[in-house]
């Protein structure tokens, strides 16, 4: 199955733009990437902080990508992620 | 948040791709709610007053295009629209070789009883062949051949994040609202064959065959990869159905061999010239007393100026080149002219956000209900529907 082409990373056409100097829109994509990324890292160090005040004095449990947070814990942070979110936005809605 | 995927087809994220399909997913929801309700807000403030009686949607486009939160609504939603995608690529691509074995495994067993007929000399029509619809790269009919489901798990992963639970928890909220409602509108319908026209992955041909287990339901769309994985996630759900690769504007298959002819978000995606074919088709396929029936995005005559303008925003700027002409038609009079009769519609509430009780209130009501939650993916959605019969004449 090694033939088949990858998967394409862009869509075809035209690219919208919204404001008159076209570098705006493009810092916007680049902010949101970032932020993206640092919500992933915020997600890993989550999970690793209540690895190591949950499980860590229990030996048989390792650290690595299988651990979870329980739900309680996951809520708080998809709360967190939702301010998160609305905080990058919050200068927009002002006039 | 591809949580709403839940069956054999479901794919193993990694925690850092899981945490990017959530930020994905909760910058769709503050963009489509609070930053869409200040959008309207602004909207209702500053040039709602300056803006002529009569006003259309495109009225307040060109209004808004030079306004700043319109702006950054756009540029954000865009954004969004191709993280939408970037954040399951990576899954889909490492996985794909594992979803063609339990494509394989899953067509052989067979264990609900549905079919797969594809047809490899089918030409792809340009309304999909020419662009990314909504920006999916490579669209539906990308297709690494054999046993290749790629765009269908692109597809239906996408949806799960881009949709951030409004579509369901298991994304066929639609299906399941509109067979509620239909079975309580006409409860003395009861149709033995049910084709459904531009399945994609099958999210809303499955909740026809629960709701009618008597019936022989068909899933009919052009690309293939998206039918392969319709297929093995029907059977891994142990649903029956049948799934067919044909164009929808000349199906190979007899007159007056449905009773139910339905399609979901699918007209919107062709050119005027299409949709006009398909209900000619839609009415040959149909016995006679037989029902068409489609979820659409609601036409304009059922909105305001603004929330036309608010639907229309993908036709700009997110690949859906013929969403506002599909918007500008009609339904009453194209159902019409394709010969069909007692047209009827209706908005239907969510069933997974209103519950049962409100479905079947909106099956004992009258036409459909205007409001701005119609059709549009937010907080309190309600889809909006009509249809016609064929009459008993041939
Ligand atoms: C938005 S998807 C439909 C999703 C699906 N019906 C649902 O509600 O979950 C539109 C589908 O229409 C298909 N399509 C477009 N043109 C078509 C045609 N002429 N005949 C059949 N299918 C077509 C595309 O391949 C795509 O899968």
């Amino acid at each position: 199955m090694s033939e088949r082409l990858p998967l394409p990373e862009e869509a075809r056409g035209r690219r919208p733009v919204f404001f008159d100097d076209p570098a705006v829109d493009t810092l916007l994509g680049m902010l949101l990437e970032l932020a993206q990324a640092q919500w992933v890292t915020r997600d890993r160090l989550a999970r690793l902080e209540h690895w190591a005040t949950h499980a860590v004095t229990a030996a048989a449990v390792p650290f690595d990508d299988s651990y979870a947070l329980p739900a309680e814990a996951a809520q708080r942070l998809a709360a967190e992620r939702d301010a998160f979110v609305a905080r990058l936005f919050a200068p927009v809605t002002k006039a | 948040m591809t949580r709403y995927v839940t069956h054999d087809l479901k794919l193993a994220p990694r925690p850092d791709e899981a945490a990017a399909q959530d930020f994905v997913a909760a910058l769709r929801n503050h963009v489509l709610n609070p930053l869409a309700a200040a959008l309207k807000a602004r909207f209702e403030a500053e040039v709602a007053p300056s803006l002529p009686a009569g006003a259309t949607g495109r009225d307040v486009h060109a209004a808004l295009k030079g306004d700043r939160l319109f702006r950054f609504y756009s540029a954000a939603r865009v954004k969004a629209q191709d993280m939408v995608w970037a954040s399951v690529r990576t899954t889909v691509a490492r996985e794909r070789d594992a979803l063609s074995a339990r494509f394989r495994a899953l067509a052989l067993a067979r264990p609900a009883g549905g079919t797969l007929t594809l047809d490899p000399a089918l030409e792809i029509p340009r309304n999909v062949a020419a662009l990314d619809v909504h920006r999916m790269p490579g669209n539906y009919h990308l297709d690494g051949g054999a046993d290749d489901l790629a765009a269908g798990a692109l597809y239906e992963n996408g949806l799960s994040v881009f949709s951030f639970g409004l579509m369901g928890e298991t994304l066929d909220d639609i299906g399941q609202s509109i067979a509620l409602w239909l079975r309580h509108r006409l409860p003395d319908f009861a149709p033995r064959a049910i084709l459904d026209l531009g399945c994609s992955v099958g999210h809303q041909t499955l909740p026809w065959k629960r709701a009618y287990r008597q019936a022989r339901v068909t899933g009919l769309d052009v690309a293939p990869a998206c039918l392969r994985y319709a297929h093995a996630r029907a059977e891994a759900l142990g649903v029956e159905a049948h799934f067919l690769q044909a164009d929808a504007t000349r199906v190979p298959l007899p007159d007056a061999s449905f009773d139910l002819v339905f399609s979901s978000m699918f007209l919107h995606e062709l050119p005027r010239a299409d949709i006009r074919a398909v209900f000619r088709e839609a009415r040959r396929l149909l016995r006679p007393g037989g029902l068409m029936l489609h979820y659409e995005l609601p036409p304009n005559a059922a909105l305001s100026a603004y929330d036309g303008f608010y639907l229309d925003w993908d036709s700009h700027y997110n690949s859906e080149p013929f969403y506002q002409g599909y918007r500008d038609l009609v339904p009453a009079d194209e159902v019409a002219a394709a010969g069909l009769v007692d047209f009827l519609e209706a908005s239907v509430p969510s069933l997974g956000w209103y519950g049962e009780e409100a479905v079947i209130a909106a099956a004992r009501a009258e036409g459909a209900e205007a409001s701005d939650r119609l059709g549009r993916l937010a907080d309190g959605v309600t889809w909006y529907c009509y249809g016609a019969f064929r009459g008993p004449n041939p």
